[in-house]
């Protein structure tokens, strides 16, 4: 490892350091111009002003002069274009929603296999087969059992989106065969197995014609055998040998996908062996709805695993099965936070409940927690008070977004709540983390548009435009949601055009100077080299007279005012400093960026 | 809630005694933002911005200011390497006819092609000794991810390694 420590010690001497006084001074201002937005003294024109800093700092830089927050730079060049990219992410697009169509089949399925084997096989047949209903029929029952609510929205969602052509077959166009599986399986408690995959080979393939007519659009090319993927465990170079668990329910045996990750979780990290089967007779779970989701969180609070676990669906999640493991696992992890107050309104029907909670305490580093049936929030340690609630920047609601992650306005960090779904088992509640989990991909589902797609697509240039784009100028996006938008406007060859965009009502601390990404499309559809990098500050020259477009994508968790100017008449400093009409810019060329003097270690 | 009033208060409230503790401070966090960084970012830049922020706080809120400055560096480098990632993205998607893949220098590629928090576990516990424990804490990470860290990073660095060697 000295060799390690030499490098780490050559990495961390590169550059030539500014000096504590210089960035302090810098770091000063920067928070001055924070604190009293972008017409404080000394404060930049903008946020939308340039973020590129020049390779060279001049001595005593950033005392007075525009600082930014973190530098960025045109990188060096780049990993080439996928030809097929755009279609694979589609696929993927297109099997996440179809994923919902996977848990019809749990209402449909019949019995399980007849040997674990059987159920592997089962499995890789309904793979081969393209066919989810039978896939999900090789499942554990009631650890799919959770998709099930998300199956209607996701289904339709996917048809709305033009993504698939019918819901019911969200897989057509790929064929997929699994072959030569050799299979050996072992008893590892009453009802448990362990099947182990000697020998496989898996094939898939697209076909264009049978794909969607959308992504038919996007489908460069003529090739039909577009993806081509094997997977031949015999020829894998693995420390374990591929396994999956399997689960005797209802008079038959199914794979079970949460026995097999906690399994191989378990083997990975070399922990102790699972109690198989001991959650489903001994978790003893709550009385209550409220008293389980009250439970579980006091006990995360406490950093108490076993009983954490004790309030998990034994047979949708078995985590008590493997509270060993899992308490050697965590043995170190600690949970610091408090649960000062605590509230909750339940909606039971029949063993299901959903309970929503409003809560709220304290966790390390002297920060804040609240939860309320919109939203959970944490309040950075020493920021500046603020009421409770998710109201994001400037008052504005946070958007669907918050449905699939998280987002951070400066002062604090923001998710959507989702109702805490609570099942019952032989009288007593569990949390179910399946079916909370799924509401929270019911949310996100809900929160894709068209938009959306024809932008993962490459299809903008189909959407229709949200507006009339004037040069010069701004153009507010709707608050709270962030997707992608269309504007059309008219350009003359020769023309150059840069765009700026400010965060509206960005609160300390988020001063990013890029807040949104971009395309140009030509009159003809196709993409201006360059556009990507106007509202770096990076003007692009318009190849011919026409009609253009313009793609915005805001950045998920802010308020987006952008601007596109002519870059002749645009204000000072929204061009980059560092950009040359004839010079090395994003777009210009390929690879054409010159090294920054810093950028090799000097140590 | 009127931020710019608060804040600015906030940047005022910063004793000559509170901002003598920073500079004290600059050397090895720069020594630290320089690991953490990309390679094409001004360390300078990434510990002005872990400054600014510990600025925008009340003087004495923040109890271990070590530790909570790296971790704004190791957020500030990583929510930087997000966005140049997603840049990258959408410059590819313009279709450049022949472009390339990221040049480092060769004897830090290896290094270099590790996310920054696990360069800034890397040097924290390989460099500056600190214990996995104190290194997690400092990178936002539980213990039990650091350490998987460290495993993979170490295992990622040895078998490049012994593949530039063989």
């Amino acid at each position: 490892m000295d060799d390690l420590r030499e490098r780490l010690e050559r990495l961390a001497t590169r550059g030539r350091p500014r000096g504590a006084d210089a960035v302090l001074a810098a770091a000063l201002a920067e928070a001055g111009r924070r604190a009293g937005g972008p017409d404080a003294p000394g404060g930049r024109a903008g946020a939308g002003a340039p973020a590129v800093r020049p390779a060279t700092p001049a001595p005593g830089e950033g005392a007075a002069g525009p600082v930014p927050s973190v530098a960025m730079e045109p990188g060096p060049g780049r990993r080439g274009r996928h030809p097929w990219r755009s279609v694979v992410a589609a696929a993927g697009l297109a099997a996440l929603l179809g994923v919902g169509t996977l848990g019809i089949a749990s209402l449909l399925s019949g019995g399980g296999a007849a040997s674990p084997e059987a159920a592997v096989r089962r499995l890789a047949d309904a793979v081969a087969a393209e066919d989810p209903l039978a896939a999900v029929g090789a499942l554990a029952p009631a650890e799919v059992q959770g998709l099930r609510d998300a199956v209607g929205d996701a289904a339709r969602r996917a048809e709305e989106v033009r993504l698939v052509e019918d819901a019911s077959a969200p897989f057509a166009g790929v064929d997929v065969t699994v072959t030569d599986l050799d299979l050996s399986s072992e008893e590892l408690a009453p009802g448990f197995a362990k099947v182990t995959l000697h020998a496989g080979r898996l094939d898939a393939q697209a076909r264009r014609e049978d794909v969607s007519e959308l992504v038919r659009e996007a489908w460069h090319g003529d090739d039909d055998a577009v993806w081509h993927g094997t997977l031949d465990t015999a020829e894998a170079d693995v420390d374990v040998q591929p396994f999956v668990i399997a689960v005797r329910e209802r008079g038959g045996w199914y794979v079970s996908p949460a026995y097999t990750a906690l399994e191989w979780l378990r083997v990975l990290n070399d922990l102790p062996a699972a109690d198989l089967g001991s959650g489903r007779a001994a978790a003893p779970g709550a009385e209550s709805p409220e008293g389980a989701v009250r439970g579980a969180l006091d006990a995360l609070a406490a950093n108490d695993w076993d009983r954490l676990w004790a309030y998990a669906t034994p047979d949708q999640l078995p985590l008590y099965d493997y509270r060993d493991a899992l308490r050697e696992l965590l043995a170190d992890e600690r949970f610091e936070f408090t649960v000062d107050t605590f509230s909750a309104t339940t909606d039971v029907d029949g063993d299901v409940a959903r309970v929503s909670v409003t809560a709220s305490g304290t966790y390390s580093d002297g920060g804040r927690w609240y939860a309320d049936p919109r939203c959970v929030r944490w309040q950075d340690g020493g920021a500046p008070a603020s009421p409770p609630g998710c109201a994001g920047p400037a008052g504005d609601p946070y958007g669907p977004w918050l449905a699939v992650g998280a987002t951070h306005d400066g002062t604090a960090t923001v998710v959507r709540s989702v109702p805490v779904t609570v099942v019952r088992r032989d009288g007593r509640w569990f949390v179910s983390a399946m079916a909370t989990v799924t509401e929270v991909i019911r949310a996100g589902v809900a929160g894709i548009d068209e938009q959306d797609v024809f932008g993962l697509l490459g299809l903008e240039h189909l959407l229709e435009p949200d507006g009339e784009l004037e040069l010069g100028r701004s153009v507010t996006l709707p608050p709270g949601v962030a997707s992608t938008y269309v504007y059309e406007f008219e350009g003359r060859a020769g023309r150059r055009v840069v765009g700026e965009t400010v965060a509206v009502g960005a609160p300390a601390g988020s001063g990013r100077a890029m807040h949104a990404s971009s395309v140009i499309l030509d009159p003809g559809g196709e993409e201006v080299p360059g556009g990507s990098a106007v509202f770096a500050g990076f003007p692009v020259e318009l190849p011919s007279d026409g009609r253009y477009r313009i793609v915005v994508r805001p950045d998920g968790d802010l308020r987006v005012r952008f601007t596109l100017y002519d870059a002749d008449a645009a204000p000072a400093g929204v061009v980059d400093p560092g950009w040359s009409p004839s010079g090395c810019n994003p777009g210009s060329a390929a690879g054409c960026v010159a090294p920054r003097p810093d950028a090799t270690p000097d140590g | 809630m009127d931020e710019g009033g608060t804040a600015g208060a906030t940047v005022d409230r910063w004793s000559p005694g509170g901002l003598d503790r920073l500079k004290e401070l600059y050397g090895p966090l720069r020594r630290f933002a320089a690991v953490v960084g990309r390679i094409d970012v001004d360390p300078d830049d990434l510990v002005q911005e872990a400054f600014t922020r510990v600025l925008a706080r009340p003087e004495g809120a923040i109890g271990d200011l070590g530790p909570y400055l790296r971790r704004a560096i190791v957020n500030a480098a990583t929510d930087e390497r997000r966005r140049a990632r997603r840049r990258d993205d959408l410059v590819a998607r313009v279709g450049f006819a022949d472009v390339t893949n990221d040049v480092y220098p060769s004897e830090l590629a290896d290094l270099l092609r590790l996310t920054p928090r696990s360069r800034a576990l890397l040097y924290l516990v390989e460099v500056e000794g600190w214990l996995v424990a104190e290194a997690a804490r400092a990178t936002g990470m539980t213990h039990v991810a650091a350490r998987a860290a460290l495993v993979r990073a170490r295992r990622t660095l040895r078998a490049e390694l012994e593949a530039d060697d063989g």
